[in-house]
């Protein structure tokens, strides 16, 4: 269980802003917010990073979520 | 809060391991490299803003004796429109492309048009004036606000808005909207006693490096390719290539030369597509080098700005909301960091209710690039002069008001999510508590102050250390050192290893000879890379440990490592055995010594810094000079503090320069009038007091030494800060940089009623 | 046709044939190698290129090649002698003054050039003589102080 925050573009083809979805890791809960808000398949990697418990991860498949993790999905970051 | 830990190594400042090299003149550097027997290309590049080819004939500059090949936009194979990420960076692959060679349409001053391979530079110059081209001239748009009208000159017939729903049928310079939302801003201004609003407008700076673009590339008849360049990651100049040529990446061998500066401006190709398919066609090696006139007219800048913003706050000078729209100049190509700005505006403080939204917006200037914090500085300055307008309003201490609102470990960012450990609030108290935050003024001077946040990242990172037999190390990374890394990186090993900063020899390997790495930047590699190098050192200790118990016939778990040697207790007496025995006796206890750590570095902290500036204005001129300057900032830890002051001092300047001097300055036909550095005002030794640093060091629990990156933050705050100092110099604010001389004139006259 | 030139690098004599537009710059780094000499405008604003000509300091892309007939010229690869670090080569390492290294050379020759005239220049004046080198990574404080430390390590050297 992680408690999911979508904002702008994503919140908008969803029509949530928050969500609770049932995943141990970061690819579960992909695949969970795409077959609950199949608006959102395609849109879920495409110049965006993931934060999960406030922390920014960098090709986050395989990281695991607690029960209480916050997951965050916001723009990718660039560099300088 | 960070625990104090006696380190042998880091924390220390010994020469780096390339430094003599560097003050001798041995480095080599991208243009120090040549082949024998190759050819010199040059590039052909629109005088227009915008237009659209017609025709090109080559004949006659083929015609020419030496001139061994020509190429244009059709010679680069049409790749696909979507997003391909490498390296962590997101480029659209056909915009790239097209940028690289222009098809159909030139979009900018600059724009590249065609290259040619000849024997010598002069013939490679006959062959440039012998290229007839016709040209259909079309308006153009240099403006940000101008490009977002419905009437402006459009340059992409297909690009239509993206993030507005329902998507918008009639194409527009606006490639994309971006919308962020935390809590409710109309309450939030409701709740709030007093506001601030303004307009403020940025220019587009460039990265300023001083080594000028260059590249050597061959490509052999089995069409394996070698390019020796400088860059930011060889491992991208390998991916892009590739990607664009549509080549393996096997077939590509990229040789890293030493960078001569490249502050985000070197994340992305120029040159080295076009060397390759010189390369390829003319069968001989090709070297190519840009004039510092196409640097400026070419290759970065960063973007320029509108922003307007608005804060409302209650009298005891808690914010209650912030909103605001950012339009940002992608340049000719989609891809501006407007969002990076939008998110790092108001990162540093602790405000329920935020709404920004950002605009990218092409115009007919070069593709911006990035540079240090891309997108953060701008937007940092409107926030941190509404801040300054706040505290003046309030009769506030500008720290004090900041501190009010820092954020802190748990407060939710503006982007969503919520901090970890981060020190901000360290360095708005070490600022109070600074020397300079107390130091009288005398007329005409003014102190302002201005705080900035950078994300940070991690990545993917590689490191291989290899023991050598006399108990010496060489440590193998993939990443250019830019600022001082392969320092860093010997001072890790060393540590970890226990054995003297002298006996490790740091290694920058080409993308053949090492494993891959993310390209330097972002602030990562001391960070990233160098949890390889200690994950890599520690397994080479475990080895050192395993060997040690072979030869004294002990299990492993006797053994323990300090000090560069192993002990054990053995019947009673210490026995021990340094790195260098045990290296000796390798043949014996299963061969060589060496360990590989390849990772996605994760848990990059935050980085947080705070500056203060002096400034007195010449009210006859409007000149500015900055007095006395100090960077506050939260580092985590600095592996080499000289190194760590240094990226402060030098991040203080580039933004001291965005504030005061930098623009570019464009003529009625869109041309670019300040192509040097003469009229382009980068900041010179003259101009600048000492820049003082204080390294703060909230330690940064997911490294092992604790660090957090540096090399973004310090060009955040200065914008804001100085521009805060002259207002309060002055009494006059101005909101539009640079604050030049005419600039600041203007603004005090009409104040004076002049 | 080029011409033919006779000088004196870093006190050994040479030969080169050069085009009339090509620089001192050009010769030294194309026909001589010597590479430590760096191009970052071609326009004299950069510094990157200060060489010693007869013993004044110049921006090598503004000197033709065949202007230097019978000069002594001194570039970066001759400021270290026999093997030893000259005292500002030393400074700059101890006290971190470079960054990425490529203005290095420039600013090494243009700092020797101010203190072979003023041993003890004041800050303002260290800042005012390389006032014409760019430096884009450090901010010039290291680079500024190395060359005062050089300056007073040099000046109690000769009280003693």
């Amino acid at each position: 269980m992680a408690r999911v925050y979508l904002s702008g573009e994503l919140s908008a083809l969803a029509g949530i802003q928050e969500i609770e979805i049932a995943a141990n890791d970061i690819r579960s809960l992909l695949r969970a917010l795409e077959n609950d808000f199949p608006a959102l398949k395609g849109h879920l990697s495409k110049g965006l990073a993931i934060a999960v418990d406030g922390e920014i991860v960098n090709a986050p498949l395989l990281e695991t979520l607690s029960p209480a993790s916050e997951v965050h999905f916001i723009p990718a970051i660039e560099a300088g | 809060m960070s625990e104090v830990k006696d380190y042998k190594w880091v924390g220390k400042r010994p020469v780096r391991p390339d430094g003599i090299d560097k003050v001798t003149g041995r480095a080599n550097f991208s243009a120090d490299f040549s082949l024998p027997g190759m050819l010199h290309g040059l590039i052909l590049r629109s005088s227009y803003a915008h237009a659209r080819i017609l025709s090109m004939d080559f004949s006659k500059a083929l015609a020419i004796p030496g001139v061994k090949a020509i190429i244009s936009g059709t010679d680069m194979p049409l790749v696909a429109m979507e997003d391909a990420v490498i390296g962590g960076q997101p480029p659209n692959f056909r915009d790239l492309s097209a940028n690289l060679l222009a098809r159909d349409k030139v979009l900018y001053e600059g724009h590249a048009i065609a290259a040619v391979a000849a024997t010598s530079l002069q013939i490679a110059r006959q062959a440039l004036d012998a290229i007839d081209i016709e040209f259909e001239v079309l308006p153009h748009v240099i403006d940000v606000q101008k490009a977002m009208e419905p009437d402006a000159p459009l340059l992409h017939e297909n690009q239509f808005t993206q993030g507005i729903e329902p998507r918008p049928k009639i194409p527009s310079n606006i490639a994309s909207r971006y919308e962020q939302v935390l809590g409710d801003t109309a309450a939030g201004f409701a709740a709030a006693e007093v506001t601030v609003s303004e307009e403020f407008t940025t220019q587009p700076v460039h990265q300023g490096y001083i080594e000028l673009h260059s590249c050597t590339a061959q490509v052999s008849a089995d069409g394996q390719a070698q390019i020796w360049c400088s860059s930011q990651g060889q491992f991208m100049i390998r991916a892009f290539c590739a990607h664009l040529l549509g080549m393996n990446i096997s077939q590509i061998r990229v040789t890293p030369m030493e960078i001569g500066g490249g502050f985000g401006g070197k994340t992305t190709v120029y040159l080295e597509p076009l060397a390759l398919l010189l390369a390829k066609k003319s069968g001989k090696p090709v070297k190519m080098q840009m004039s510092r006139e196409e640097v400026f007219t070419s290759t970065g800048p960063a973007s320029g700005s509108f922003i307007s913003m608005k804060i409302g706050a209650r009298k005891d000078g808690t914010i209650t909301a912030a909103e605001g729209i950012l339009c940002y100049q992608a340049g000719a190509f989609a891809g501006s960091p407007v969002r990076l700005g939008c998110m790092t505006a108001f990162a540093p403080y602790a405000i329920q209710n935020v709404k920004l939204i950002g605009y990218d917006v092409v115009v007919n200037r070069p593709k911006s690039a990035a540079y240090r914090a891309p997108g953060a500085p701008m937007a940092a300055f409107a926030a941190e002069s509404l801040l300054d307008m706040l505290a003046i309003k309030l009769n506030m201490d500008p720290l004090e008001l900041r501190l009010k609102n820092a954020a802190q470990m748990g407060t939710q960012a503006p982007y969503g999510p919520k901090f970890r450990e981060i020190g901000y609030i360290e360095t708005l108290r070490a600022a109070q508590q600074h020397p300079h935050y107390s130091a009288p003024l005398g007329p005409n001077q003014g102190r302002g102050v201005a705080s900035g946040f950078w994300f940070n990242i991690g990545g993917q990172s590689s490191a291989a250390i290899n023991i050598n037999e006399d108990g010496t190390a060489i440590v193998t990374t993939g990443n250019p050192d830019i600022g001082g890394s392969r320092a860093s990186m010997a001072i890790m090993a060393a540590e970890v290893l226990g054995i003297d900063f002298d006996k490790v020899q740091p290694v920058i390997a080409d993308t053949s000879s090492t494993a891959y790495s993310d390209l330097t930047g972002g602030s990562r590699v001391t960070f990233a890379v160098g949890m390889a190098v200690v994950e890599a050192a520690r397994s080479v200790v475990a080895v050192l440990k395993q060997r040690a118990a072979l030869l004294w016939e002990i299990p492993e778990t006797e053994v323990s490592w300090s000090d560069g040697q192993a002990s054990a207790v053995i019947k009673g007496h210490t026995s021990i055995l340094s790195l260098a025995d045990i290296a000796a006796q390798s043949a014996n206890t299963g061969g060589p010594i060496a360990a590989q750590a390849n990772i996605n570095a994760q848990g990059a902290g935050p980085g947080f810094g705070t500056h203060i500036c002096d400034v007195e204005v010449d009210p006859e001129t409007g000149r500015v000079t900055v007095l006395r300057y100090t960077a506050i900032q939260d580092v985590g830890k600095a592996i080499h503090p000289a190194y760590v002051e240094g990226q402060l001092q030098g991040g203080a300047v580039q933004g001291i320069g965005w504030a005061l001097n930098e623009e570019y300055l464009y003529d009625e036909s869109g041309k670019m009038m300040n192509t040097g550095f003469l009229d382009y005002r980068m900041p010179v030794a003259s101009d600048l007091p000492m820049i003082d640093t204080v390294l703060v060091e909230v330690a940064n629990p997911r490294h092992p030494f604790g660090v957090r990156g540096v090399g973004e933050v310090p060009i955040i705050p200065p914008l804001g800060a100085v521009a805060n100092a002259v207002a309060r110099a002055t009494g006059t604010r101005v909101f539009n940089l640079p604050i030049s001389p005419p600039r600041l004139l203007a603004a005090l006259n009409k104040k004076r009623g002049r | 046709m080029k011409n033919h030139v006779k000088a004196v690098v870093n006190g050994e004599p040479v030969e080169f044939l050069c085009e009339g537009t090509d620089t001192l710059l050009d010769v030294l780094r194309n026909e001589l190698h010597l590479t430590g000499t760096k191009e970052g405008c071609g326009s004299g604003d950069c510094g990157a290129c200060s060489v010693m000509l007869n013993n004044r300091l110049v921006c090598s892309c503004l000197v033709f090649g065949s202007e230097v007939s019978g000069a002594d010229i001194e570039t970066i690869e001759g400021m270290s002698k026999d093997g030893e670090l000259h005292p500002l080569q030393q400074k700059f390492l101890d006290n971190a003054a470079l960054q990425c290294g490529i203005c290095t050379p420039g600013f090494l020759v243009a700092a020797k050039a101010l203190l072979d005239r003023q041993p003890n220049p004041s800050e303002s004046e260290v800042r005012y003589w390389l006032a014409g080198n760019l430096c884009r990574c450090t901010g010039y404080d290291k680079i500024v102080q190395s060359v005062l430390d050089v300056a007073a390590d040099m000046t109690t050297g000769e009280r003693r």
